[in-house]
């Protein structure tokens, strides 16, 4: 048996030389990221210090653990664009609750509730509606603006936080500021669910051909209605963490949001072989947007600038999977 | 109808040793083809026999690697669509090609809404202009209806009426009825006699030989590639056609094992559903292969996708091992211990990107992970023993699907379901668009699995293998079994008889 996968592996020699330039292709955005932050560590002094890689770290929090979550979505092929209202309205609540003399737990857990709520409308009408989900997300994403906004009747939330609930947003654990720590935590959660469970096969599944998946008895639109569900629950755990770590609850939209964390998980599919999403891609994401992110800010690039790179490396990104695709068909 | 004689009238059309080869194929070889202006020319040939291949190189799909095409006896060449269309050759596919929200106005006009002026929409003309050409054709539709309420018929309807309007002089109809009506055939014979009598030549191609013989003037009968014959229809009967169609080389022929059948895995008693089926009962035995037959549209995918709760019921029972279920999904079919091989091996079958351990396992992997955490050795495992059995070449367990031929990834799909251990295999052409080789293999693999105690339904398109495979064969026309033959009294001829619309007692 051996020997003749041993043969065998010779006679398909072909396709791996195929394999090998995409390998090329794949390790190209790590070799990226390598150059960049070797050309950060050169001409940046400040750039190479613990200090700066902790604050790096800090900045991508939020949007880290956004982006795992909108992993889990797209890998069934679906979107999420309402996952920055689902931030901001969390927040809010967690933060308003307090405000009325509720205690940590009860506050966490009325933004834990946001975002189970907001994830199955977001999943049951676009899944069993048969509506595109970016179509269903931006529409609920503008309602639960409103939401946020009638709440706070447009004010800045500040009263009654408690010290506990700031410990989240700027605490340390293990000298790791609590952020990092959630973040790492979320990621590593998601990454053996995406990829150790049963679940994450089904999803990947689903992702790969709906109708073969049905057809061995997995129930698809359950299996994507969870994800939508994980996803706004990510988002309203990154809502907590931003108010903790300012002290305020602000009702106004975060489109950045949506923009950095769909960047994030584009730049992770690059390094799939299918252009498939997936836990490390977007990990390698967080890290790339970060640096990118940080060492902009410490040359002083003006914000501006920074969008216009950052659509210029989305579009790049997503150039870069589309040919890993179309050259596997 | 038939009366009219066309011995004076020169070929509109003529092919000339037109072959075409694909890898591996030889899909047309020396074919000679001509219509008279006028005509209505059938073109008759089992699946596979190259009826799509020659119309898709007329109307410009595929180019020839060699031959010639004349029209009105002048050498032309057709290497796009829209050359056929200058050339008047026109096609009323299957699909039909409109845009369902559009009106038929609309559709009528579409792609061409610059033939009058070059800025704006002139409507007024547009609108007079289809008004004749219904008129002409005398089809009495409304003009201001989305395409999407108007029925299959009345759509074709409006795709001749363009194709007319294109000025086609040439048209060619690939099953046209094979969705259609009693009623609505008899519709659309009439307009199409009209357009004979016009002038139009059709090129007519159907399963149903009740149809051409109402309609056609002659009938081509193709055979792997090559000509049969072409025949007035005055001289054709139904058992020459037949006879011409099959003829008597079928290699690899398998050595079929009998088996003596158990108890029945599977009984359907006047099995319903919304559209297509309508009372169908029959049953299968473990260790039993039931072949079933019938042309495109009539039930047989239908069938199985609703014994695999696929297909909602309407009425009817389905028993499987002694016990009525109601399989609502996928899902509870499969806890049944019913498998399907659905005929789409690439859009339901596999997942194209994933390796061959987790397409083998898909069914199975949760069952061996309690706690929900995937134990991908033990899948690889699983998976290298399956596919030792039933001898997939792959590079390794963890090659990509995609990457495997087509008999494999075959084998992939039927593997998922050893390792489920299923009992009831429903195998949806299982054997198409695989070579040779490897569909003896799928045979042998249908053999094992019988042998080892399973019951097998085995769709096919193709008579001679289901004639070698099957224990019993149902023949399905519209929706419905008209026929079943024991292994004893089952010949491809009988078949073909019953499927073509022949008697059926």
């Amino acid at each position: 048996m051996d020997q003749k996968e041993n043969g065998l592996e010779k006679f398909f020699s072909k396709k791996k030389i195929s394999t090998n330039t995409n390998i090329l292709i794949r390790y190209s955005t790590l070799m990226a990221l390598i150059a960049v932050a070797i050309i950060f560590s050169i001409t940046i002094p400040s750039f190479l210090t613990i200090r700066n890689l902790e604050n790096l770290l800090v900045q991508m929090a939020v949007l880290g653990i956004v982006a795992v979550g909108l992993t889990f979505v797209t890998i069934p092929g679906e979107m999420d664009v309402s996952l920055g209202s689902v931030v901001t309205l969390a927040g809010v609540f967690a933060v308003s609750l307090m405000g009325k003399g509720f205690g940590l737990i009860p506050s966490l857990a009325a933004a834990m509730i946001v975002g189970i709520i907001s994830g199955l409308i977001n999943g049951l009408i676009s899944i069993y509606g048969h509506i595109s989900s970016l179509i269903v997300t931006l529409t609920i994403g503008a309602i639960l603006d409103g939401v946020s906004l009638l709440y706070t009747g447009g004010y800045r939330l500040y009263k009654g936080i408690l010290p506990s609930y700031l410990f989240i947003g700027t605490g340390k654990l293990f000298g790791i500021p609590m952020p990092v720590v959630i973040m790492f935590v979320v990621v590593f959660i998601g990454f053996i669910l995406a990829h150790k469970t049963v679940y994450g096969r089904r999803l990947f599944s689903v992702g790969g051909n709906f109708n073969a998946a049905r057809l061995v008895g997995i129930n698809p639109k359950l299996t994507t209605l969870l994800a939508f569900v994980f996803c706004s629950l990510c988002s309203a755990m990154a809502g907590i963490i931003a108010t903790a770590r300012v002290g305020t609850a602000e009702p106004f939209v975060r489109f950045g949001y949506v923009m950095d964390a769909f960047a994030i998980v584009f730049i992770g599919t690059t390094t799939s072989a299918e252009g498939e999403p997936s836990i490390p891609g977007t990990l390698l994401g967080i890290i790339i947007l970060g640096v990118l992110s940080n060492g902009m800010n410490l040359i002083g690039v003006p914000f501006s600038a920074q969008n216009i790179l950052k659509g210029v490396i989305i579009l790049f990104t997503v150039l870069i999977s589309s040919i890993i695709r179309n050259q596997k068909k | 109808m038939i009366s009219r004689d066309f011995s004076m009238t020169d070929n509109l059309l003529e092919l000339t040793n037109i072959t075409k080869t694909f890898p591996g194929v030889k899909a047309l070889n020396a074919v000679n083809f001509s219509a008279r202006r006028g005509e209505i020319h059938a073109l008759i040939g089992e699946n596979g026999a190259g009826k799509s291949t020659l119309i898709k190189i007329i109307s410009g799909i595929y180019n020839k690697d060699s031959g010639d095409i004349r029209i009105n006896g002048e050498k032309i060449e057709i290497s796009s669509p829209k050359e056929a269309r200058q050339n008047g050759i026109s096609t009323i596919h299957q699909e039909l090609n409109l845009v369902p929200f559009l009106t038929v106005l609309e559709n009528f006009w579409v792609g061409r809404e610059d033939d009058f002026t070059k800025m704006f929409l002139n409507k007024q003309k547009m609108r007079s202009q289809t008004e004749t050409i219904f008129k002409r054709l005398e089809i009495n539709i409304p003009l201001d209806v989305p395409v999407k309420k108007l029925s299959v018929a009345n759509q074709q309807m409006v795709s001749i009426a363009r194709a007319i309007s294109e000025e086609a002089k040439i048209l060619i109809m690939d099953e046209p009825t094979a969705r259609l009506t009693a009623d609505e055939i008899n519709i659309l014979f009439s307009t199409i006699k009209k357009l004979a009598e016009q002038g139009v030549t059709i090129i007519y191609i159907s399963h149903r030989l009740e149809e051409i013989f109402q309609l056609a003037h002659r009938i081509t009968i193709l055979k792997d590639g090559e000509v049969q014959g072409t025949i007035p229809i005055k001289e054709a009967t139904v058992s020459n056609i037949v006879n011409m169609m099959v003829g008597q080389n079928y290699e690899n022929r398998f050595k079929k094992v009998q088996i003596d059948p158990g108890d029945k895995v599977l009984e359907c008693i006047d099995l319903c559903d919304k559209t297509k089926l309508k009372n169908v009962s029959f049953s299968v035995r473990s260790g039993e292969i039931v072949g079933v037959v019938g042309p495109v549209g009539s039930g047989r995918t239908e069938l199985v996708k609703a014994i695999f709760g696929d297909n909602p019921i309407h009425s009817g029972k389905i028993i499987v091992d002694g016990k009525v279920v109601h399989p609502k999904n996928p899902a509870s079919a499969i806890k049944n211990g019913i498998a399907l091989i659905p005929e789409d091996r690439r859009g339901e079958g596999l997942i194209m990107h994933m390796d061959v351990a987790e397409n083998v396992t898909l069914p199975t992997f949760a069952q061996w992970s309690p706690l929900g955490f995937l134990r991908r050795r033990l899948d690889h495992k699983i998976a290298k023993e399956i596919a030792k059995k039933v001898d997939i070449r792959m590079a390794s367990i963890t090659q990509r699907v995609r990457y495997l031929s087509g008999g494999n990834q075959q084998k992939v799909v039927v593997s998922k379901w050893l390792v489920k251990k299923s009992r009831l295999f429903l195998m949806d052409e299982p054997t198409a668009g695989i070579d040779v080789g490897a569909k003896a293999e799928i045979y042998n693999l249908v053999s094992n699995l019988v042998s080892e105690g399973a019951g097998v339904i085995f769709i096919s398109s193709e008579i001679p293998e289901v004639v070698n495979i099957s224990d019993r064969i149902l023949v399905m026309r519209s929706g419905t079994i008209v026929k079943q033959f024991d292994r004893s009294e089952a010949s491809e001829e009988k078949i073909l008889n019953v499927i073509l619309g022949g008697e059926i007692s």
